[in-house]
């Protein structure tokens, strides 16, 4: 497979063919990334499709200097924190709380364990971690950065970084064990 | 020292809590899995992207057309240039024959001192547009500034080209004496380096100053030129050498010329 530098000069030569395989190359880990990052597939997908165009109409601003995957990950950091400002996220997220609230209303019971699903504890305690400590926590754990990546890609320092990602993990630590306990007691039969 | 050790201590402690909580909670996390788009949803992206991905200039086809565009303008120019110009011009050619074969001149010194006139009078062409109906063409955006003078310097420098052509032609058949290759190399030396000069000139400065610096400079090499001891060290030095400053004066006319062409494509885009 070709490296990415000789696809970025491919494409600065005009070539579609290397701005498919270097979308494709990416397209996953980004969509993963934002996916995490926002909780909502569609959602995802738009941002997703929106980097990937910022990527390419940037792209005679990479210097080649750096890794060209830490160069879109710093792109997708901040369109997704752009989107978190923006009027939109705020709609959805109303939205969003409301459809909660109703099926909580509905239900009674908290929605996240009414599922049962590990996986689903998982994304609502992720979703609930602070914007700043959540994309450390998915750089981290999800895309095997190392420390010093996530600082470089998110445009912040080692010990911020370190900071954040103790502070969400033990967020998330405390929330997924209460979800256990809670599920154990619920499974516990009264004597 | 002892904070840097603390310090330190911290950061260990920190990176093991990161470690454990990592082992804690990972089982948990790797259930975390995505929804990934299908195929069709990502082709829908590709296509999506395609228009932004840059599209290359051929860059020699930019040039012809540019190259196009300032030929067919500087046409246009020959039907604007004064009639004073080309008078003037001719009887330089007539001033050039009558030197030699009447007043019994030094043919060579007379090309290297007359060489450069054509040059300096048509800077003036040149620059004198610029009171005179340029700026409303420059104004349509249809041309810049830096387009019209290098359409207009190209018809200076064509016209230039062919009267010292006549000259030397007449020379060479009048006198049988005379070297062509000699008379070559005598005036376009002084015609390539005063082009060079005239480009870096305009490309400069917009006004009259090109063209006093043009005749001081003009002035200054011809009084040289009418020492003996001058004409004597020049018409010492090897052909080599003149041809090395026509080289390089050509060269920085092609430069000087690309640098008047793109500057001329940004002042459009810009201003």
């Amino acid at each position: 497979m070709p490296e990415d530098q000789q696809l970025v000069k491919e494409i600065l030569d005009g070539s579609q063919a290397a701005m498919e395989v270097l979308t494709r190359k990416y397209y996953k880990a980004i969509f993963a990334y934002v996916y995490r990052k926002v909780g909502n597939r569609e959602t995802a997908y738009d941002l997703t499709q929106e980097i990937f165009i910022k990527v390419f109409q940037r792209i005679q601003s990479y210097s080649n200097k750096g890794k060209f995957s830490s160069w879109l990950y710093s792109i997708a950091v901040n369109h997704c924190r752009d989107y978190w400002r923006s009027s939109d996220f705020k709609q959805i997220s109303k939205q969003a709380a409301l459809n909660e609230a109703f099926v909580c209303e509905q239900n009674n019971v908290p929605y996240i364990f009414e599922r049962k699903e590990v996986r689903e504890q998982v994304k609502t305690a992720v979703d609930s971690l602070p914007d700043f400590q959540r994309e450390v926590v998915i750089l981290k754990y999800f895309h095997h950065f190392k420390i010093k990546e996530i600082a470089d890609v998110t445009d912040s320092n080692v010990s911020t970084v370190k900071s954040r990602l103790h502070q969400g993990l033990g967020k998330l630590a405390k929330l997924l064990k209460r979800g256990v306990e809670d599920e154990n007691q619920k499974t516990t039969p009264y004597i | 020292m002892r904070t840097r050790k603390l310090h330190h201590t911290y950061d260990t402690e920190n990176d093991n809590q990161i470690e454990e909580l990592e082992l804690e909670i990972g089982t948990f996390l790797d259930e975390y899995d995505v929804e990934y788009p299908t195929e069709e949803e990502i082709m829908l992206t590709i296509h999506a992207i395609r228009p932004h991905v840059p599209v290359k200039e051929n860059k020699w086809n930019t040039a012809i057309k540019g190259m196009a565009s300032i030929i067919k303008q500087a046409y246009e120019e020959m039907f604007y240039v004064s009639p004073l110009f080309w008078t003037a011009n001719g009887l330089l050619f007539l001033i050039a024959l009558t030197g030699v074969f009447v007043m019994d001149g030094n043919p060579y010194t007379m090309m290297m001192v007359l060489a450069p006139i054509p040059t300096i009078t048509g800077l003036i062409e040149v620059l004198k547009s610029r009171n005179s109906g340029m700026a409303e063409l420059e104004m349509s955006f249809k041309y810049s500034f830096q387009e019209l003078i290098l359409s207009k310097m190209l018809v200076v420098g064509g016209f230039n080209l062919v009267i010292n052509l006549l000259v030397t032609i007449s020379f060479g058949m009048l006198n049988q004496e005379i070297l062509v290759s000699k008379l070559l190399l005598y005036w376009m030396t002084p015609f390539t380096v005063f082009t060079a000069l005239s480009l870096l000139f305009v490309g400069r400065y917009r006004g009259i100053y090109s063209i006093t610096g043009g005749v001081v400079l003009w002035l200054t090499s011809s009084v040289f030129l009418s020492q003996t001891t001058v004409v004597e060290r020049i018409e010492s030095m090897p052909a080599e050498i003149y041809l090395l400053v026509i080289a390089a004066a050509a060269l920085t006319v092609l430069f000087q010329a690309i640098h008047i062409y793109k500057r001329g494509v940004s002042f459009e885009t810009n201003h």
